[in-house]
This record gives structure tokens, sequence and C-alpha cells, in this order.
């Protein structure tokens, strides 16, 4: 607060007013999900978005935990099980690339980075198909590995890791390590990952977020309802709906539900920007 | 789903699709340990047949199989939505299951791209168990692909309270329709006598069918495309009418902004098939009592019905015994055992004789006034005009012509110059795939 | 970008100790066998695909032959007039929804680190949470907002006086950007907020000695401080834009407004699905990969020239 003391109280006023009214813009559709959870499919069409009509929360969360067998728990399981071990691997897969690239000079690196920045343009259309058949060939369509595998390739993750170790990891501590007799692996391990540490954090976010809301990949690689995430399953009903038509309420209810893990890992990371989480590596 | 599934949700509902290009750049998807396939290895001379469907209740008649056929074990896994675009991909890939469900209209396509296999040798007796029309949806070319599972004749649900508060007949020919609409326009200006969705085709498709016509036929060796042929310019002159003197709306089907309409009765005639009452009882449940069933309105007031298609089981390319495949859907589609269920719990009306003798089929509906509202359909399965025949690139037809109605409501064209657009790009699209289109 | 990060590269010096050759290799061989395997390999297979075609005869009951059409695919695809417009069309709109999603979320963040905002702990919650919603669901909701027998949106609006129709033909796009807008300015606020705390605060404090204000010295200070974080956000912004896809997509099923070919991506979508032509598809996919190359190239060369930005990243 050592800047706020010195500034007018109409600064004050005045920048609270913008934060509120973008609040309410931000949580207007939110709040209308809120609302919408609680009302029966019949009211959800015929009373108005923002009005409480007769109170179904309860009766909705117990539909959606019995349809199918509450077949939605399993779903938000698997959505927990990919993202928390996929984004772990992600991270680390990212740390050690992106580690390499920054603190070695090697024959081809540059052709890495380059390739590295270029697939981040490439149209998630062009290989979704050949990638499919590829995994399909290798025997991996329909299991967890034929999800995790593909998803390892984070090309952004790559690149702000590398951005964070030369930024973060003067070359002159790996030296001194070196001299003290350190393996190459137990200085990224020991050093380069503590160093990076905020930095991972951020992809580690990113990643998580990502397969938490990753679409594509598990509906074309799984069959199974019970491999299935939440993204799939939920747009799953939502299409059924059509034709099933109690499945409309219970797919606002699941996205409700679906949102609560993501606002705890938020706020669960949310110190970390304050200590400055980038440390220096996005700054000039 | 049901039958239903057909139209709304491979169409409309591409709701989900998503993702595509966001994975991209903030992709990076899920993951957990490696799991071994979690198909059962049955051991001896036991047969196991993957079989992808959505119709509900499904997962019950297959337990009952598996219980009474140890040796042909069958496994179901449930399709939703996007599912669909998958069944293609897997069996180009060669991973598809053995038995998959499909909408009628796709099947040449499968066909010809050869994803499917001819059961004729195994199925030939049940032929006489189903009716012409819906054996026709499973034979293409000299082969037969699969059995059917249901059918969707169209019939009219109208508003009966609206029409007497008004004092209007209830229409049975198109004239009539017309002037009803205008007269309950003029009684109500916030009520119209239908709403033509734009976004999807399957109203168009029925109407064009009653019409005693079809979008695909063939011509020697060469596909001939009608989607702009005289029966279909006259359906378009019906609604071209409705459009301009404002006695139609054109919201999109299946919205949250439609179900509004049709809950404040706003509209007062639905023409759909056998499988939308139910649906209409779900998502308008305050409207029961007032609604009822008749035949679609004709021409000259005769019956005559159309289709929005109908669902079929089919034997994919990939299954190593297609006779225990053929088998299991002679069960599933045509026995006695199953009709009742398929009924009842899987919403189909039936394509199988012995489904349409089913008790179960005629129960009086407390929604409709507790009017017993499958006769009607069952009578539109009897009437329907014996022309309608698929063709190869039914979704890309589909597609075009909801594009561009899509450019009529908002008044840039009329219905007539849509659907010559819509040839256009129907028989563009087959000439590109090296098929034979004749004028 | 890589001759960027390049530049910086080769400031520093190079380190090879004798007997660690291989350990570069080894670091990013898992990243480089994934990558070859899931992005390469599939790349060179969906370019294959774009030069054949699968053609048939007669009724098409013969069977199925692929046959190499060279660019034929590619020449179709530029052809359909739909899908050249639908460049345009993403342009526009990114040309308006870019700079509207950065202002909000660099004016947010910086609002966030003058430290004058009280409970900015929720607020910043408040703004992030959208992101949290799957683009599905997103659009689903915002769906409900805008459909008018639905939308307390539009009830409310109407009692004002404002008829407002956000699926008219016109007004469409921006209801999509809007969509968009909402659910990506919290990353970005979160990637610029995280930028500015890490500006050592002793920057400011001579500006204000010399008397600048907060407006000034968030102007002339803390946005070219953090100027790589803001060019990474807006490159990332310009490549999902032309890529745009999940918020038209969904909103397709409630308007008759947004055909199917209403963007470059939903085009190849399209062709792959609805018309089962995945060669067709794959030049699409490919021609809109290079357009983005092309327009993510055009950026960095004219952000470089202009204030040389890019050296930082």
């Amino acid at each position: 607060m050592t800047a706020g003391e010195r500034v007018s109280r109409g600064w004050m006023i005045a920048c609270t007013l913008a934060v509120v009214v973008a609040a309410v813009y931000f949580l207007i559709p939110v709040a209308w999900l809120v609302i919408a959870s609680t009302k029966s499919t019949g009211d959800l069409f015929s009373t108005p978005g923002f009005a409480f009509a007769g109170f179904h929360l309860w009766d909705n969360l117990r539909e959606l935990s019995s349809y199918d067998d509450g077949i939605f728990w399993r779903w938000s399981l698997n959505s927990i099980i990919y993202s928390v071990f996929g984004s772990a691997l992600t991270t680390f897969v990212c740390a050690i690339t992106g580690y390499a690239l920054a603190i070695y000079r090697f024959r081809g690196r540059k052709v890495l980075l380059a390739a590295v920045l270029a697939s981040m343009l490439v149209p998630g259309t062009v290989i979704a198909q050949p990638t499919y058949v590829l995994l399909v060939e290798m025997g991996l369509n329909n299991t967890y590995a034929g999800l995790l595998l593909p998803a390892l390739v984070y090309s952004f993750g790559v690149l702000l890791c590398y951005i964070y170790a030369q930024a973060s990891i003067p070359l002159e501590l790996v030296e001194a390590a070196r001299i003290d007799g350190a393996g190459e692996f137990r200085i990224f391990a020991s050093m380069g990952l503590r160093l990076m540490r905020t930095g991972l954090v951020t992809v580690l976010l990113f990643a998580f977020l990502g397969s938490w809301n990753s679409y594509l990949l598990p509906l074309l690689v799984l069959t199974d309802q019970e491999l299935m995430p939440l993204t799939v399953g939920l747009t799953g009903w939502n299409q059924s709906a059509i034709s099933i038509p109690g499945l409309q309420i219970l797919t606002v209810v699941g996205s409700l539900i679906s949102i609560i893990p993501i606002a705890i890992v938020f706020i669960s990371l949310q110190r970390f920007w304050r200590s400055g989480l980038t440390t220096g590596s996005l700054r000039s | 789903m049901t039958a239903k599934m057909l139209y709304p949700t491979r169409r409309v509902a591409r709701f989900g699709a998503i993702a595509l290009a966001a994975a991209v750049l903030v992709s990076c998807s899920s993951g957990s340990d490696d799991e071994s396939d979690t198909t059962d290895e049955a051991g001896g001379g036991t047969t196991t047949l993957e079989y992808w469907g959505w119709v509900p209740g499904m997962e019950d008649l297959v337990a009952t199989w598996n219980e009474a056929n140890p040796d042909v074990q069958v496994e179901f896994h449930r399709m939703t939505g996007d599912d669909g675009e998958k069944v293609e991909a897997a069996v180009d890939a060669g991973s598809g299951p053995d038995i998959v469900q499909l909408s009628s209209d796709v099947l040449t396509d499968y066909v010809i791209n050869d994803r499917v296999q001819d059961i004729s040798e195994f199925v030939g007796d049940d032929e006489s168990n189903y009716t012409p029309s819906s054996w026709k949806a499973v034979s293409v070319a000299d082969g037969v692909y699969g059995l059917p599972q249901g059918v969707g004749p169209a019939a009219m649900m109208y508003r009966s309270d609206i029409f007497a508060a008004h004092g209007i007949e209830v229409p049975t020919t198109w004239d009539d329709y017309l002037a009803a609409a205008r007269a309950l326009h003029a009684a109500d200006p916030n009520v119209v006598i239908a709403n033509l969705s734009p976004t999807e085709a399957a109203q168009w498709q029925v109407e064009v069918h009653q019409n005693g016509a079809s979008l695909y036929g063939t011509e020697g060796d060469s596909w001939k495309v009608s989607v702009n042929g005289a029966e279909s310019k006259e359906v378009a002159q019906r609604w071209q009418t409705l459009l301009d003197e404002g006695l139609i709306s054109t919201v999109p089907m299946w919205t949250p902004e439609y179900w509004a309409a049709v809950n404040e009765g706003r509209i007062a005639t639905i023409i759909q098939a056998a499988w939308f009452p139910a649906l209409l009882e779900e998502n308008a449940a305050d409207t029961a009592g007032n609604w009822q069933v008749a035949p679609m309105p004709s021409k000259d007031g005769q019956p005559a019905a159309g289709d929005t298609g109908g669902s079929i089981v089919v034997v994919l390319r990939g299954a190593e015994n297609p006779e225990a495949a053929a088998t299991f859907i002679s069960w599933l589609d045509g026995s006695d055992e199953t009709q009742a269920p398929l009924i009842e719990d899987g919403g189909l009306f039936p394509s199988t004789l012995n489904g349409l003798e089913s008790d179960s089929l005629y129960q009086p509906q407390p929604f409709f006034a507790n009017q017993v509202i499958n006769e009607v359909y069952a009578d539109a399965v009897q009437s329907e005009p014996d022309t309608w025949s698929a063709g190869p690139n039914f979704a890309t037809a589909f597609q075009a012509i909801a594009d561009e109605f899509s450019k009529v409501v908002t008044g840039q064209q009329t219905y007539a110059d849509a659907l010559d657009k819509a040839q256009e790009a129907t028989v563009a699209d087959l000439e590109s795939r090296g098929l034979s289109v004749a004028d | 970008m890589a001759s960027v990060t390049a530049v910086r590269g080769s400031r520093r010096k190079r380190m090879s100790p004798a007997g660690s050759r291989l350990v570069p290799y080894v670091f990013v061989a898992p990243f480089v066998v994934l990558f070859i395997v899931f992005l390469i390999a599939p790349i060179g297979v969906a370019i294959a695909n774009s030069l054949f075609s699968q053609q048939a005869a007669g009724l098409g009951f013969g069977g199925v032959e692929r046959v190499f059409v060279g660019l034929d695919n590619y020449v179709r695809a530029l052809q359909d007039h739909e899908f050249v417009v639908g460049f345009g069309r993403v342009l526009l709109y990114g040309v308006v929804q870019i700079p509207v999603m950065m202002i909000v979320a660099a004016a947010l963040a910086l609002l966030f680190d003058t430290g004058l905002v009280r409970g900015s702990r929720f607020f910043q919650f408040a703004v992030f949470l959208p992101y949290a919603v799957p683009g599905v669901i997103a659009a689903l909701l915002w769906g409900f907002l805008y459909q008018p027998s639905v939308s307390p949106l539009v009830g409310g609006l109407s009692a004002l006086g404002i008829d407002a129709d956000f699926l008219a033909p016109g007004m469409v796009l921006w209801s999509i950007a809007n969509v968009a807008t909402w659910s990506t300015v919290g990353i970005n606020m979160i990637i610029l907020f995280a930028a500015l705390q890490g500006v050592p605060r002793e920057m400011y404090e001579a500006a204000r000695i010399d008397g600048a204000g907060e407006l000034r010295i968030a102007l002339s200070i803390k946005i070219p401080m953090i100027a790589p974080a803001v060019l990474l956000t807006t490159l990332s912004s310009i490549i999902g834009t032309l890529q745009l896809f999940n918020e038209p997509q969904v909103l397709k099923s409630i308007t008759s407004n947004i055909p199917s070919d209403y963007t470059p991506n939903m085009a190849v979508y399209a062709a792959s699905t609805l018309d089962r032509n995945p060669n067709l598809a794959s030049a699409m996919a490919v021609v809109l990969g290079l357009a983005t190359l092309v327009v993510s190239v055009v950026v960095l060369r004219l952000t470089r020239r202009r204030n040389g930005v890019s050296d930082g990243v």
C-alpha cells in the first residue's frame, strides 16, 4: 500500500468503481449459471433468466449424481486425474527442454527453437485426424496413454520455460556446480528446477487449465464413457439434451460444479502472482 | 437417444465440436497412467462384438442377449453427439466397432467408401417383418447392410385450445393451412401457424417427401439430384407465401428461444416425426392437455405423410464375424421380445410389423388429452409415398440447404433461389468425388 | 520471434564442457521424440493428404480410388468464395476484438497493480473465473443471454428503450467477440499482472518524485516495461483469432446467421465432417496455417520496427 497513501481518494474511488463494473460484466453469466442451476427443465425455458423459480437445486444435484449410475462423478475424477498427472508431466517435459535450450549450445538448437515457435501456429484441425490414425496404429486409442502422450507436446510451455530459464538461471551458478562435481541432471534437478520454480508454476497452471478444458483430443481418442473427462461428457449431454430434455438442466448444474476445482486451483495459486511469479522473465 | 438424434444431434447440435482452435494454443491435454485396453478378451470359441449406439435402454437389451448367448457377447458403447463423426475415422483407421447405429441417410456414403459389409445372406429372411420403406433404407445397390431400427413418420401436432378459441378449423389441406395461418394471425398477431426453422432441413425433407419426391435418384449409371426439383419448388412456393405474409416464425429449432415460443403458445402447429411428442411433453410440460395430433395437411386432403428418415443398425467393415453380428441385429431389431422395450424405453417408432402390432405402441397419452397419438403416426407410415431414396452426400446437401435458407429468412434471397444454390453445391460436391451426375 | 530468441541466445557464452556433449540431446530427447511423432508426422500426413483425392466413378459402388491430384484441392479451397470471405471476417474481427480485449486486460492489470483497489484478490478472481468455464459452456451461457425470449439482457435493454438483437446478421460477429473477450481477458490480465509485479517498484519512485501522475506512470513506464508480455499475449490472441472456432461453432446452434463456413477453421471442420472430404479439409487447414504464419510474421515485423519491443522476449 505504499503507493496508495500518496494518491488522492478520488483516484481510489475511480479505480474501485472501474473494477466493480468489470467484475459485474465477468460475473453476470456465472450468476445466470448459479440461478439456472436451481431451476427445473421447464422453468429454464419459461422463466426469466435472473429470477428464481421453484428451487430445484437439490433435486438437480441428486439427479446429477444418479444419472447413468453417477457417471458425472466418474468424469470429474477423470478430469482431475488427467489434469493433475498430465500437467505435472507436461511441466517436467517443458522444463527440461526449455532448460536445455537456454543453458546449452548444441547443434540443432536453433532449428528446434524455430520449430517450437512455428508449431504454435499449426491449427489443431490439421493434425487431429492423422494423430488419431497414428494412435490407432500404436494401439493407444481408448487408453490413458493415448490421451497423455500427444498432450505432452506443449510448445507454448517449452517456450515459456526457455524464457524463464534464461532469465532466472545465471550461467555462473551452473559452472560453479560443475566445478563442485555435480552431474548435469543433478544440476538441472536440484538447482535449475528450483530457480525456475515460480515460472514453472505458471506453466503448470496453463497446462492444468489446458488439460481441464481439453475437448478434441479426448473426444477422438476415447470411446469408453468411463474414461471420459468432464468436457466431453458435458458436451455430449448438451447435445443429447435435444432428445433427452432432462439432460439440459443436468448440463447446467454439471457446468457449475465443473468450475469449482479450477476456482480452487486459482485461489490457491493466487499468492504466487503477488510475489512476482515471473521474476523478470517477461520484462525487458 | 432415439431416432430423433438423426436430425437434431448430428446437424444442429454440433454444439460442442469445440476446442480445435483453443486446443492448439494453450493446448496441452489430459492424461494419466497407461491402462490396458478394457476389452474383455473372452477365451475359447467366444465371439465378442462391439456395438455403438444411442438408443436409451439399450444396455438392458444387450444384457438380455448376453445372458442367453454366452458364446456371442456384445459390448455396448453409448454414443453422444460428436461421436457420430468419429465412426468414420474409426472404421477407416481399422479401430471401429463391429456394429453401429446410423441415420439411414448416410448409409450410401458408407457403402461407397467401403465401410460396411453386405449381410444379405444372413438376414434375407427378415425382410418380411419390416415395412417396405424401412427395408429400402438398408438396401443399397443390391446389398443389404443392416437392419432398420425405427422410422420417423410425420404428423401435425396442434394447439386445439388456440384453434378452438378463435373458431378456426384444423386444416387438412395446404390451402386450408394457408387460410388458417392468415385467420390465426389476424385473430392474434402473437400467434403463428408454424415455426419453419432455417437451420435444419428436416421439415423440408418431410414436405418434399410428402409431395412425392426425393432429393436423390439414379439415371442409369449417374446420380440425379433434385434439391431444386419441381416438387421441391412447389414446397418452396408455399413457404415463401407464409414467410412473405409474416405468418410464420423462423427461430432456429431446438434452441431455448424455440422452446420458449412453444411454451408461450406462440406456435399453433408443429409438423414433426413420431419421436417428437415425447420431447414436446418434456419441454413444454405446462401446455399439457392443449395439444392434439392430426395427419399432416396434404394437397387434396387425402392422407399423405412424409418421413424424417430412420435409424438403422449396420455391420461395419472390420467385423470379423459378420454372421454373429447379423444374428444379433436380427434379434435386437426384429424379435418379438425386443419390440416393447424399443418402443417404451427407446422411444422408437417401429419399422417392424410385429412392432406396429405391439400394444405398447397404442397407449393413450395424457399430455395429448388422452389421444392415442401413435394411431395417427401408424397411418402416416401407410400413407408415405414410395419415392424417397437416399444419396451419397446427404450431409452436404442438408447443410447447403440450411445455410441458404438462413439467408432467406434475413431477406437476402427467396426459398427458390436457396434451393438452386443448394442444388449447385450438392452437384459440385458429387462431381468433385468423381461421381457421375445426370443433368 | 525465432530470430529474436536466437539473438538473445547468442549473447550467452557457449558452454560445452568435455564429456557433456550428449547431455543437451538427452535432455531435449523426450520432447523432440514426442514432437516428431505427434506433431511433425501428423502435419506431414496432412500435407500429403492435401495432395490426394478420393475418387469414385459412376454411382460410386465400384470402389474408391486414392488419386494424386497435385494442388487441385488448394485451387478448390481458394476458389471457395465462403472460405476466402471467412478470412476477411476473422481479420475484421481481430482488428476490433484483439485491441479491445488487450486494452481491457491491460487496464485491469494496471488497476490491480496500483494497489488502490480494495479487495483486489476477489476482483481478480472474478475477472479470471470465466477462463475456468469450458468453451462449450461459455457459449451456452451467452447463448441464453442472447436469445430474446429467455434473455434477461434483451429484456432489460428493451425496458430502457433499446431494441437489441444480439444475433442479427450484422451484430452476431460482435456477439461472438464478446464471448471470446469475456473468456480470455482473465488469463491475459494474469500474465500482464504477473509481469507488472516483476517490475521493481523503485522504477516508479523517481517518476513520482518528478511529479508524474499514476496515469502517466502507467502509460509511459509500466506499459513499456512489460512490452514483451504484451507482445506475447497479443501474438497468442492473433493466432487464436485466425483459428476462431469454438464460440461461433456453439452459437451457430442458436442462430441461423452463422453458416457452417463462417470462419476458416469452421470451414475446415465442415469440409472434413459434413462434406466428408478430409483431403480438401487438409488443404484448407494448410492454407489456414500458412495465413497464420504470415500474419504473425507481419505483426512481429511491424512491432519490431516501431519500437523494438520484441528484442526482450
